[in-house]
């Protein structure tokens, strides 16, 4: 696939804070490209690097394997959508889409089609004439990507456009943004901090963190096969059960969970050599079982001790002797959990992934 | 008017219109008594003394004097309004992309001037600005000039005096409305891709719009009716309409010309606010007709 955009090397020094650490990544022309992590990642100075409002310390950034590392915004041709919108207030929803076709001395009539388009495509034409406060947010946000595709830019820089929506709208949007992407073709670049909106939309995710890419890929890769324990705590729930004694053979793994030992067949999902290890194994994953002859391969012994209904699902919390408290979702097909009964937890031996480390609570979780 | 207040008054915390009345009425006797009374009587004066009539305005008409006077006044103010805002505008524009810390002490040295009279500064003016001053001495001190340039007593002297009392009057209202400009919006227009001069011209200076007319009315009426500043840095040679109306009144006690060229100038003040109000939609940055 051909690279659109990429970092080489890139790093960025605020004083003695360092917000990008030697940073590469190549973005491929057309993907949708999301930069995930939480709030001090480097995620938004990643962008800002590639909107050309950051200049990197160390290192390069080019399109089309040209340098534009020193290339002031306006010379970039890339669109970019605000957090805030960023819309000209004292300008209509018509002024504002015309506003980059009108910096590029584009003359009114020739750019009438253009921007009827574009508000077409989002469905706006009628606002045309409206200024931005009359607008509802997300019809601002809409206002914002049309402003911002209108001049066919080469790419597209997102930085948390839904943050300020709430959840409904929000739900919409993604869609919208989705569609959107499959319409234009365009190289989207989207910045969240919201792992359900990265993992719902991207092509493929970068998870930032302390700026570094901790890990890059699709993201059922990035769910599935979860490089850290980082990645597997911030993109959904997992449970981190602490194992000792690994046997490999090629694929085939044997791990020892206090005195009991369990097989792994880990695919293609990399391994940690030596220290601590944990197995992060998802609540999805877990199955609960009444009797001992269903249970899988890989089972532990617990009773259930805390139960929250969430309408389409439950969850359990099953106290387990050797792995501790464990996170169990149970889909309404099964029968509802009960504190205090006596369950076996089963999982397949394709379930889970063995990460270097343990789980810090207060430093690897991501509230939110 | 009752209706209104009463609506108001129910979310309110005192619960009686009464309340509200009573809060408006001691400044509005005050104000009547103490502002309108004499203001009134001033016009009363400008038909009366010394005949009944419109003598007084026939005589600032064909006056060649009050002409000067007049004229010198509109010059002084234009110049001194323009740079005032030129000046303002750059420094608000500075203050309000300086760091937190940076702008407190840059507001702090605003304000600080108003602490000072305005005798005291216009004193301190001329010896900097006097030939054997401290600007002329530095000057020929270091060879660039050989004889002392003539800051004072003229026009000039005037406008660097009115300017420096009026920045403070300029760079509060248009940092006030600086502030509101939502900060992204610049860097908007540049990825849109417009050069920063282009992005200033387009956004950020029309959005500073109200913040500049608000500014240069304010200045404006201030600088007319100056009198202290053109008396001494003027040294008579600068005369403005206020310096002229106090002669009029405590030399030549012609307080009939008074009274009708301090109504003329209120007038004129009254139709510039009116006027600027009208064409800068003041207080409204968002709509536009």
């Amino acid at each position: 696939m051909k690279d659109a955009l990429s970092f080489e090397a890139v790093t960025k020094k605020y004083g003695a804070f360092t917000a990008l650490n030697n940073v590469s990544l190549d973005i491929h022309a057309g993907e949708f490209m999301t930069l995930l992590g939480p709030s001090g990642s480097g995620k938004t100075t990643m962008l800002m690097t590639i909107g050309g409002f950051v200049e990197p310390t160390a290192g390069h950034v080019t399109l089309d394997g040209q340098k534009i590392t020193h290339l002031p915004p306006e010379n970039r041709n890339f669109g970019l959508v605000f957090q805030g919108y960023a819309l000209f207030p004292h300008l209509t929803v018509w002024e504002n889409v015309f506003y980059p076709l009108r910096v590029r001395g584009m003359p009114k009539a020739e750019a009438e089609p253009k921007v009827r388009d574009v508000l077409e495509l989002i469905q706006l034409s009628h606002l045309a004439e409206r200024f931005p406060k009359q607008l509802s947010g997300g019809q601002q946000q809409r206002v914002a990507l049309a402003r911002a595709l209108v001049f066919s830019p080469e790419l597209l820089l997102l930085d948390e456009p839904l943050s300020a929506l709430d959840r409904a709208l929000r739900k919409d949007l993604q869609r919208e943004l989705k569609d959107l992407h499959e319409r234009v073709g365009t190289t989207f670049i989207y910045v969240t901090h919201d792992q359900e909106e990265a993992l719902s939309m991207s092509d493929r995710i970068a998870i930032l963190r302390d700026g570094q890419i901790e890990q890059l890929g699709t993201p059922s890769q990035l769910y599935e096969k979860p490089a850290s324990i980082f990645v597997a705590n911030f993109l959904g729930k997992s449970n981190f059960v602490p194992v000792h004694d690994l046997d490999v053979q090629g694929a085939d793994v044997r791990y020892t969970v206090g005195q009991d030992q369990f097989r792994l067949s880990r695919g293609d999902a990399p391994l940690p050599q030596t220290g601590e290890l944990s197995l992060a194994l998802r609540p999805e994953r877990l199955t609960l079982y009444r009797n001992r002859e269903d249970a899988p391969e890989n089972y532990l012994a617990g009773k259930v001790v805390k139960v929250t209904y969430f309408g389409q699902l439950y969850e359990a919390i099953v106290s387990t002797q050797s792995a501790g408290d464990l996170l169990v979702t149970v889909d309404l097909a099964h029968s509802e959990p009960r504190i205090g009964d006596r369950v076996w937890v089963g999982w397949a031996i394709d379930s889970g992934v063995i990460l270097a480390g343990r789980p810090v609570d207060a430093d690897d979780a991501y509230a939110g | 008017m009752q209706g209104e207040a009463g609506i108001a008054s129910r979310s309110s915390p005192l619960g009686k219109d009464t309340a509200y009345w009573g809060m408006v009425l001691l400044p509005a006797v005050f104000l009547a008594t103490l502002y309108l009374v004499p203001v009134i009587s001033v016009m009363v004066r400008s038909v009366t003394e010394p005949t009944l009539g419109l003598d007084n305005y026939a005589v600032i008409l064909e006056n060649k004097a009050i002409r000067n006077v007049l004229g010198k006044t509109v010059y002084i103010c234009a110049v001194t309004t323009a740079l005032t805002l030129l000046f303002g505008y750059a420094t608000a524009y500075a203050m309000c992309r300086m760091p937190e810390r940076e702008q407190r002490l840059m507001f702090f040295l605003v304000i600080l001037s108003f602490w000072i009279s305005v005798l005291i500064r216009t004193f301190a003016w001329i010896a900097v600005l006097q030939p054997q001053g401290l600007l002329n001495d530095i000057l020929i001190g270091i060879g660039i000039i050989d004889r002392p340039l003539r800051l004072v007593r003229n026009d000039l002297g005037v406008i660097i005096g009115m300017v420096h009392y009026m920045l403070p009057y300029a760079i509060l209202p248009l940092f006030a409305n600086m502030k509101t400009i939502d900060p992204t919006l610049v860097p908007a227009a540049r990825a849109l891709g417009a050069s920063p001069r282009k992005a200033f011209m387009t956004v950020f200076l029309p959005l500073s719009l109200p913040g500049l007319a608000g500014a240069s009315i304010l200045v404006l009426i201030f600088s007319s009716g100056f009198y202290i500043t053109p008396a001494l840095l003027g040294g008579g040679k600068v005369v403005m309409i206020a310096e002229y109306i106090s002669v009029q009144m405590s030399e030549t006690l012609k307080w009939g010309l008074a009274t009708s060229l301090a109504t003329v100038l209120m007038l004129v003040v009254l139709a510039l606010t009116i006027a600027m109000s009208r064409y800068m939609d003041i207080g409204d940055t968002g709509k536009k007709t």
